[in-house]
């Protein structure tokens, strides 16, 4: 940290950047990952063009159950329909709810956390003790009941797991805003005359970022696994959209002679999850060299 | 010490009510009228009244939530509105179930997590050491239900060794805590590796191995202790997601659990079940973080110290 505090101090932003990028890259590790994630991004933005939507939700009863073949490669599902297709169009679901539900629990977290660390005092105690009676309830059952309250389907576990996840973020905030509220340069700044905005956006958030930024990643995973999981006990996205979690929970009762419905959309999502633990980690250790002995 | 237990056991005190609060709000403002879940499609409104009358639905949410919390004080956990028989009993029957798992899985994880992560850390670098690492990374990245299912299809499906579905004897729980501890498992070998690591680079370890103590003193005499702290946080994080987690696997398996319950009384708006069974399961989290904490008051000095101090003053 006090690395990246001189570095900025002598105003030299872009080598920190890109000591950190250089030692990112030369992490096997967190290439390998990257590689993977790139993959699966490949499906999200170019799914429509491998193979239409309507593949995807295109029901031939005739030929429901079949196992791969060449012309379908990941087989058929209990009603006909080409899993190859409902398992690269998942990605989009997947994906975006992973990066969706990260920016604003983020961001939220953000902002209340710097407010918090920031302030202190009475505003610091009120937020603080909220976010504590958030985190005691355990984040699977805060879920279940904000997403039955409000209505089943993909909005509403996008705003439950936002609710779940902020204070997280806020507690990692404000413990980083904390630690550099009495440095110098942030005295300097009020010295100079600068707003509170100023120097919570300019002067604060730029050095706190690193952490934040390494939980998001690995964040992202969990966010996309809690989401399969809520879709396949039923609550978040609804069948006939084809989402990893809620396809194999349709694809369970005919688990024994049909194996290939749940181990190809499981794959997909292990490939997601790994690449952003995998490249979690090469962050980690690039920004922070030390934990890498 | 009794001082710091105490003051700690109030402060779960406005939590459990600040869970209460908004457990109650959002269970109330979900669309549907459990009344007429209840009785069915076909009743008349007169019905609906009746039982809305019965079971307080008629009385602002405030007085149903102030009539709740004080039923609760008495010791009434509810009646539960679909079976009609307190909750208390369901309660008991459910809960084994998921405890069961919980304490089954939190063991196997406190055992094997901790012994794997220490070998991973001391013998670093080594090809066991890679093993290890990319093993847990890959299976922390596996959703729980899934792995139950691939287990489920291979030792229940095609080997036939346990059971697929139930609880009707002890062979029904081993495939659930195997995948309720394997994931959670994971996360604590990542953890005790990466903190015995940074431990065993300090320099009391360094002048413990210079003044000749065996590498098994070295090890679990001075670094594992000084590990321990960001282990046992961990663990006690943890049984948070293996509450979480045994919704999961309960649905996964069939188990009659807690989770089970909390999501079918949640589905057909059973308030007062998934109210107290949701509560339960926050304020036993709230008690487990609370032990959690007064264990890192005994095994570390520092707290200790730093306590005495302040009631000296």
């Amino acid at each position: 940290m006090t690395e990246i505090n001189r570095e900025i101090k002598t105003g030299r932003k872009n080598s920190q950047f890109r000591a950190v990028a250089k030692r990112f890259f030369k992490n096997k590790a967190a290439i390998i990952g990257l590689i993977m994630f790139s993959f699966i991004l490949f499906f999200v933005i170019f799914a429509p063009l491998i193979t239409p939507y309507e593949m995807a939700i295109h029901q031939e009863l005739t030929n429901d159950l079949q196992p791969p073949s060449s012309q379908h490669w990941f087989g058929t599902d209990d009603l006909g329909r080409d899993m190859f297709a409902r398992v690269i169009h998942g990605a989009r679901y997947s994906v975006t709810i992973g990066i969706l539900v990260t920016l604003v629990a983020g961001t939220v977290g953000i902002i209340l956390g710097a407010i918090s660390g920031y302030y202190g005092g009475k505003i610091d105690f009120i937020i603080m003790r909220i976010c504590d009676i958030f985190m005691s309830i355990p984040y699977m059952l805060f879920c279940i009941t904000l997403i039955v309250s409000i209505g089943l389907g993909m909005k509403s576990m996008v705003i439950a797991m936002c609710t779940a996840l902020s204070p997280g973020y806020a507690r990692l905030v404000r413990a980083s805003v904390l630690s550099l509220k009495g440095v110098e340069y942030v005295e300097a700044s009020t010295a100079c005359g600068c707003s509170t905005g100023r120097i919570l956006l300019r002067h604060i958030i730029p050095n706190v970022i690193g952490p934040i930024i390494v939980k998001a990643t690995s964040g992202m995973a969990s966010v996309i696994l809690g989401a399969a999981s809520l879709s396949f006990i039923g609550l978040g996205i609804q069948q006939p959209t084809p989402e990893w979690g809620a396809m194999m929970a349709t694809a369970r009762d005919g688990m024994r002679t049909a194996p290939h419905l749940i181990i190809a959309p499981g794959i997909f999502i292990l490939i997601t999850t790994l690449s952003l633990n995998l490249m979690g980690d090469g962050l980690r250790d690039a920004l922070d060299p030390r934990l890498k002995n | 010490m009794t001082r710091y237990i105490i003051k700690r056991l109030l402060s779960i005190i406005p939590i459990v009510l600040g869970i209460s609060i908004i457990i109650f709000t959002l269970l109330s403002i979900s669309p549907g009228n459990p009344a007429t879940l209840m009785i069915g499609r076909e009743a008349t409104d007169e019905q609906v009244a009746v039982l809305e009358a019965q079971l307080g639905l008629d009385q602002p949410l405030l007085t149903q939530y102030v009539n709740y919390m004080t039923d609760l004080l008495r010791g009434d956990f509810g009646t539960s509105w679909q079976t009609r028989g307190p909750v208390i009993d369901e309660i008991a029957v459910r809960f084994p179930v998921t405890l069961k798992l919980s304490v089954f899985s939190t063991l196997i994880v406190i055992f094997f997590g901790v012994t794997v992560g220490i070998i991973s850390a001391v013998k670093q670098y080594t090809k066991l050491d890679y093993v290890v690492t990319t093993s847990s990374l890959v299976i922390a990245s596996m959703p729980d239900f899934w792995i139950g299912l691939m287990l489920m299809l291979l030792f229940a499906l095609k080997l036939r060794w346990v059971p697929p579905y139930g609880a009707s004897d002890w062979t029904g729980y081993i495939l659930p805590v195997i995948v309720l501890s394997l994931g959670i498992m994971a996360m604590v070998i990542r953890v005790t590796r990466g903190t015995m690591l940074e431990v065993i680079r300090q320099d009391y370890i360094r002048t413990a191995r210079a003044k000749g103590a065996d590498e098994k003193r070295v090890i679990f005499k001075h670094a594992l202790k000084n590990a321990l702290i960001p282990i046992i946080t961990v663990i006690g994080n943890d049984f948070g997601s293996i509450l979480a987690g045994a919704i999961v696997v309960e649905t996964v398996f069939s188990l009659p659990g807690m989770g089970t319950l909390i999501v079918n009384a949640v589905k057909i708006k059973n308030i007062p079940t998934a109210m107290t069974a949701t509560l339960f399961l926050a304020i036993l989290y709230s008690l487990v973080v609370l032990i959690l904490d007064i264990i890192y008051a005994y095994i570390d000095p520092r707290i200790k110290a730093e306590f005495s101090r302040r009631k000296a003053r």
